[in-house]
């Protein structure tokens, strides 16, 4: 069915259009339009994008199951490498220099962790025995990911690490595993949350801290949520227009461009802005969990599952934490934020789910 | 589906989120957001002119500079760095940064100067922390002989902050001492300001809008600035004050009072400002409305009118001096003895026996009430701050005091002597009543605020005999034309003064000196008063007077 694949097509565009509108207004500083250089580089990413989501789109989805291998280990490569190499940015290693441009292998581990756990759940699970069952459903799908769990969340980058544990969690449920098993695997999750927190560096730590009561540092790590929440909340109902957002113009906001992004969208564009946005995704997001649920190959719908997870969970978070309903963890919004690597997965992502659609497309 | 489910509590939790800051709280987060980025800076008004008469500019607005640092705490190098350059200590420049320190990103003023040398070379160095203000400052020309009638202004401090209420803001210039205080609300204007639209840190993006400031209004004063110094170079070699002031109208001409100061001097050294503070001859005091001096016979003028109104004494009445006056045991003493005086004899020779005997038949209440009647005792209503009310006694005040009125007080009180006090304005203000036949004013010294006259000032008559105020007058007229008068030697002017002498005993030291006059005799202009503390004899205040009257008359002043 082609119409699914256009309507993708179309619902990704609208959402470029207005991610780059964004971007272009939260480059802007009192009238002056400074971040030219990032403008151009995020519009090119897109259009390399759209390249390779098309290019993709004709290669049949299935050698990424013998792909996903390789691609997890080149994943888990990077990672060591960037630990090791890595250019020291925002207190943490997350970038790695080739040829001038950057390139950050934890949003590239985020598509090796979805095409190995598609494999790893491709195969359902006969085992009678509970325990057996929980060892071979969850923990040893679970293994390969632990590995870049760990190399991710050393870096350290929390959100990331969290989004492959909740890409994990989205992702047993969709392969239908019993609730009870994932119910244990929880509480073992639990046991070793204490024991995490000392690995927190210390801005984590108080990015959390201040999350529970940002005014309890306005000016030191809480100072971006207060500010945040004054942008969208100041847009009210239709916004203060294009360019004329005073948080955003003003310089009130870090890191507009990337994280925080939907901030600007919010205060130029209103509710009404936001409600049409989130319908957008709303809408694409329907879209993917229908195709999956209509397919009949188990890769297929897992990785469809997946997409719709990492999707989700990433619009999900950024924008409750950009409003403070949570902690801020840093992590880019779909197809608005600024980032080489993100937008450029995002669209291999579309690529495969396109020709995931093509390639089924006598049974959807 | 579960994952269905997930999406969409996903997706009612935001929109919800969204409701709730932009619907419900959005006029809240709006207020906040422009509270932001809008700023109010306060742009200071100059405040008014004061100018003599004539027109001529006695107090203006001159530019200085201010020399303000970026800093959290006295940065030692720095300070030191900035003493050398600007010629003061460090240990200068930390206190008024202490007491000038509001917060590290306001530029805490240290410093100012209106040296252009010194300023030139610090902006040389381009310091980074160092940032240069211009000011206007106010500057009292010419200074000595007006600082106390135009008095100073100072900045608000952290003390005065109870002011905020009343529209003042900090560090504004406010008035703390004569004319600049009194008429405060007139010369210090409206301050204007900037709106401007900074933005995350601090810096100024735009300007918003703009309110200029309003300056204040010019004060044009009565005081003639050229009469003035010479009032106040007349004082030379003395403490004490000079009046002069148009009769009638109560218009102040001249207010001299010595010792003075250099009221320009203030801002730029406080160890100036102590010493003027703490000195032992109460520099600070305008002699003319805040020094109280016993009157001695400068206030038989008072006793010999309520004699005459009480129908006490008559034009006719003589009393025989034989140089003292026995009183139950005690002897009180005459000049020398007059033989038979009236009331003229009496003002000519300033008799105290004719007075003792005048006061004696009065009493001390009925002395009092008079005494009340043309002024005394009470506040002129001069338009200066802090004038002193001085005091008239009577047996129920002495004694709310815890003393005793014994009857020989009442003999002191006919002479001018004893608790009696007075300010030198004060003593014009009966001068004039005499001058102008029987009215009470109220002198001034502004007699325009911006364009607007508001010299109708009050004035009183008070209804008494114009037949008796003419026999006081005859007196006193007596005692500069007569040769035996105590006050002859102004004679010489041709002014046809009339005035009285007085020699006020002060205990332990040398007597101050009155002269008080009005001239001409026949329909008076002017009224003079002058005093010279512990100066001994009347006679130098009549010198003094003299010299000032007959300098005016060469300079055509009069």
């Amino acid at each position: 069915m082609f119409r699914k694949n256009y309507q993708i097509i179309l619902i990704v565009l609208a959402l470029n259009f207005m991610g780059l509108i964004s971007l272009y207004s939260s480059l802007h500083q009192g009238g002056e339009f400074t971040g030219r250089v990032i403008f151009l580089k995020q519009i090119l990413w897109i259009v390399l994008g759209w390249v390779l989501a098309i290019f993709i789109s004709f290669i049949n989805y299935r050698v990424f199951f013998d792909l996903s291998i390789w691609l997890y280990f080149i994943s888990l490569f990077l990672l060591v490498v960037v630990a090791i190499l890595g250019k020291i940015q925002m207190g943490a290693q997350r970038w790695l220099e080739l040829g001038g441009l950057t390139f950050q292998p934890s949003e590239f581990a985020k598509l090796a962790g979805l095409l190995i756990l598609s494999r790893f759940l491709n195969e359902k699970g006969r085992e009678v025995s509970f325990l057996k069952g929980f060892f071979k459903e969850i923990i040893i799908p679970f293994f390969p990911l632990a590995f870049l769990f760990i190399a991710i969340f050393i870096q350290p980058d929390l959100g990331t690490s969290l989004i492959l544990i909740f890409l994990f969690l989205f992702m047993l449920i969709g392969a239908g595993i019993e609730k009870k098993k994932i119910l244990l695997f929880l509480l073992i999750i639990a046991i070793f949350l204490p024991g995490g927190w000392s690995f927190l560096r210390d801005y984590q730590k108080e990015r959390l801290l201040v999350f529970i009561n940002p005014n309890s540092d306005p000016l030191g790590a809480g100072y971006t949520i207060i500010q945040s929440k004054i942008a969208i909340g100041s847009g009210r109902l239709l916004g203060k227009g294009f360019l004329s957002g005073t948080q955003n113009q003003l310089n009130f906001i870090p890191a507009r461009h990337t994280d925080f992004i939907f901030t600007v969208f919010a205060e130029e564009w209103g509710f009404l802005g936001c409600i049409l946005l989130l319908f957008l995704y709303y809408l694409l997001l329907k879209i993917i969990l229908d195709i999956a649920n209509n397919l009949q190959d188990r890769f297929s719908y897992l990785i469809c599952i997946g997409i719709f997870s990492l999707f989700f969970i990433h619009l999900f978070i950024n924008i409750s934490m950009v409003m403070g309903l949570l902690p801020v963890v840093g992590l880019p919004l779909l197809f608005f934020s600024y980032g080489g690597t993100y937008t450029i997965i995002n669209f291999i992502l579309i690529g495969i789910l396109l020709n995931i659609i093509k390639t089924h497309s006598q049974t959807l | 589906m579960f994952l269905k489910r997930v999406k969409i509590i996903g997706f009612s939790l935001i929109v919800g989120g969204l409701i709730y800051y932009q619907l419900i709280k959005g006029d809240y987060f709006f207020n906040k957001s422009t509270s932001n980025y809008i700023r109010l800076i306060p742009q200071p008004a100059l405040r008014g002119l004061i100018l003599d008469r004539k027109g001529k500019v006695l107090v203006k607005n001159s530019l200085e500079f201010e020399v303000c640092v970026f800093l959290k705490k006295p940065d030692v190098n720095l300070l030191e760095k900035l003493g050398r350059l600007l010629g003061t200590s460090s240990e200068v420049l930390e206190k008024n940064f202490k007491r000038n320190f509001i917060a590290s990103f306001i530029p805490t003023p240290v410093f100012q100067t209106a040296d252009r040398e010194r300023i030139l070379k610090l902006e040389e160095k381009n310091l980074p922390q160092v940032s240069i203000r211009l000011n206007p400052k106010r500057y009292v020309k010419p200074s000595y002989s007006i600082s106390h009638i135009v008095g100073f202004v100072r900045k608000i401090s952290k003390k005065d902050i109870f002011l905020k209420k009343y529209g003042y803001d900090f560090r504004e210039e406010i008035g703390y001492a004569g004319l600049e205080l009194f008429y405060d609300n007139y010369l210090r204007g409206k301050p204007g300001g900037l709106q401007i639209e900074i933005d995350a840190r601090g810096r100024i993006n735009r300007i918003l809008g703009k309110k200029k400031p309003t300056s204040g209004k010019t004060l044009s004063l009565s005081l003639d600035i050229d009469i003035q110094n010479i009032a106040y170079q007349s004082l030379k070699g003395f403490r004490g004050s000079l009046v002069l002031m148009e009769s009638s109208s109560g218009k102040i001409l001249a207010m001299a009072s010595r010792p003075s100061f250099n009221v320009n001097l203030f801002r730029e050294s406080r160890d100036y400002f102590n010493r003027i503070t703490k000195s032992r001859d109460r520099v600070l005091i305008n002699r003319a409305i805040q020094g109280v001096y016993p009157l001695g016979s400068v206030f038989k003028t008072v006793v010999g009118l309520a004699g005459l109104e009480e129908r006490k004494i008559s034009k006719n009445s003589k009393f025989l001096c034989e140089g003292v006056f026995k009183f139950k045991d005690r002897e009180f003493k005459c000049w020398t003895s007059h033989g038979w005086q009236d009331i003229v004899g009496g003002f000519l020779h300033s008799c105290n026996i004719f007075f003792y005997n005048t006061g004696l038949r009065l009493g001390s209440k009925i002395i009092e009430k008079y005494a009340y009647l043309l002024g005394l005792g009470r506040p002129t209503g001069i338009d200066l701050p802090f004038e002193k009310e001085g005091f008239v006694p009577s047996p129920e005040k002495i004694k709310r005091l815890g003393k005793q009125w014994y009857p020989g007080d009442t003999l002191n009180l006919s002479i001018g002597q004893g608790y009696l006090l007075a300010t030198p304005l004060q003593v014009a203000v009966v001068l004039n009543f005499f001058a102008s036949r029987g009215w009470l004013i109220q002198p001034y010294l502004v007699e325009k605020i911006g364009d607007l006259n508001i010299s109708l000032k009050k004035r009183e008559f008070l209804g008494l005999n114009l037949a008796n105020i003419e026999l006081i007058n005859k007196g006193l007229r007596e005692a500069v034309r007569n040769k035996e008068g105590t006050a002859h030697i102004l004679e010489d002017l041709n002014l046809e003064i009339a005035g009285k002498t007085g020699t006020a005993q002060v205990r332990g030291r040398k007597s101050h000196a009155w002269f008080a006059g009005f001239f001409p005799y026949k329909e008076p202009k002017y009224v003079i008063v002058v005093i010279l503390e512990n100066a001994g004899s009347s006679t130098n205040a009549c010198k003094v007077a003299y010299n000032f009257l007959s300098q005016l008359k060469e300079k055509k002043l009069l």
